[in-house]
């Protein structure tokens, strides 16, 4: 089934190439931003199944997006991408709900199958 | 007694102690060798295509290599007594050269909005679009004669949609139009070029544009009529850089 993704990151070849993998290997509608506000806009106006973000960001960290996300649609699952891989980091997004934590460098297919779990998991919680 | 002393101090440099510490610079030198020659082979691994890394890895990476490559010659100098002291400049020259490859271009130029072309070249490509960056090449590494002229940069577009709050609209535009459908990308991307073409030019913007023309007239002598050449866009990556003006073919 075709649900809609977010995703922002300060990086816009990082955004290129997360939305050319997304949307060349699912059906999936990718909206990408470096603009954390307009991720939150987007997460509203399009209700998105699923948001990517980066954890370090010069406008917002990831974790505050986590939680204002949250606040609008518990349900919403966050996956948080980050070059800072450290087992503090991890477990400070994994306590503030994120759904799952990926570290750069990573393979196409890991975010490919992260995606998908996570989207999954928001199709077991809307049932519920 | 006082006689073997003697003879135990003399023999110190070239003893344990100095055996040591040859033997421990060794091994950092083999070790920073080893680690520098494993992130290499890291970076060689992730390039070559399946894997998804950003720019902040290459440079942290990068970093990484030449802090090695300097213990590498600090070691190698403390085992030759000095002897490879000529190896720092070079390695300075090449940790220059590397850090300015790899440096962020749009942090550099995120506050520039209009840039002469005898400051161009193909390093700045995301700011000044193809054709300004490679005339910049053509001008300031080649030598060859070219006209003089400035360039509107990526950021002066992104302070005119800004100015005018077209920036959100652009990105929702092309966020949600479907490229497939030719009839409504055609319609759509009227009612958006119809407002950019209303919008406002921001003061700073146009100061800057004043100035810079001025400051053409004093190089050549003369108020010239100016040429443009205009911007294009790159696939997948929105707007491509900016536009350029120098004189045309006719004195004003």
């Amino acid at each position: 089934m075709a649900a809609t993704l977010v995703i922002v990151d300060d990086e816009p070849d990082l955004l290129d190439l997360l939305k050319l993998i997304l949307t060349e290997k699912t059906d999936h509608k990718v909206l990408t931003t470096t603009n954390p506000h307009q991720a939150i806009e987007w997460c509203k106006s399009y209700q998105a199944d699923l948001l990517i973000s980066d954890l370090r960001m010069p406008e917002m960290e990831g974790i505050e997006l986590l939680k204002i996300v949250k606040q609008i649609d518990p349900n919403l699952p966050l996956i948080l991408i980050t070059a800072y891989g450290t087992i503090e980091s991890a477990v400070e997004a994994m306590r503030h709900q994120a759904f799952d934590y990926i570290t750069k460098p990573f393979k196409k297919e890991q975010i490919l199958m992260t995606v998908d779990k996570a989207l999954k998991w928001r199709q077991s919680q809307l049932v519920t | 007694m006082k006689i073997f002393d003697i003879f135990r101090r003399k023999k110190a440099p070239a003893g344990e102690d100095f055996f040591q510490k040859k033997y421990q610079s060794f091994k950092k030198l083999l070790d920073a060798n080893n680690d520098a020659l494993e992130i290499m082979s890291r970076l060689e691994t992730i390039s070559e295509g399946d894997f998804v890394f950003d720019m902040q890895y290459i440079r942290a990476r990068s970093d990484a290599i030449l802090d090695k490559c300097q213990e590498i010659i600090d070691e190698l100098n403390v085992l030759g007594n000095n002897r490879y002291a000529a190896l720092i400049p070079i390695y300075e020259d090449i940790k220059a050269k590397i850090q300015h490859e790899v440096a962020s271009r749009s942090v550099q130029t995120r506050e520039v909005i209009v840039l002469p072309l005898s400051q161009i070249d193909r390093r700045l490509l995301l700011e000044v679009g193809g054709k300004n960056a490679n005339l910049g090449e053509i001008k300031n590494r080649l030598h060859l004669p070219t006209p003089e002229g400035f360039v509107l940069t990526a950021e002066a577009y992104r302070r005119v949609l800004a100015a005018n709050r077209l920036d959100q609209r652009v990105a929702a535009f092309f966020q949600e139009v479907d490229t497939g459908n030719l009839e409504e990308l055609t319609d759509k991307s009227r009612v958006i070029r119809e407002q950019i073409l209303q919008a406002e030019i921001p003061p700073r913007l146009q100061e800057e544009v004043s100035r810079q023309y001025q400051q053409l007239a004093q190089t050549l002598g003369y108020e010239p009529r100016l040429a443009l050449r205009g911007p294009h866009r790159q696939p997948r990556r929105g707007y491509g850089g900016g536009g350029g003006l120098g004189p045309g073919p006719h004195r004003g």
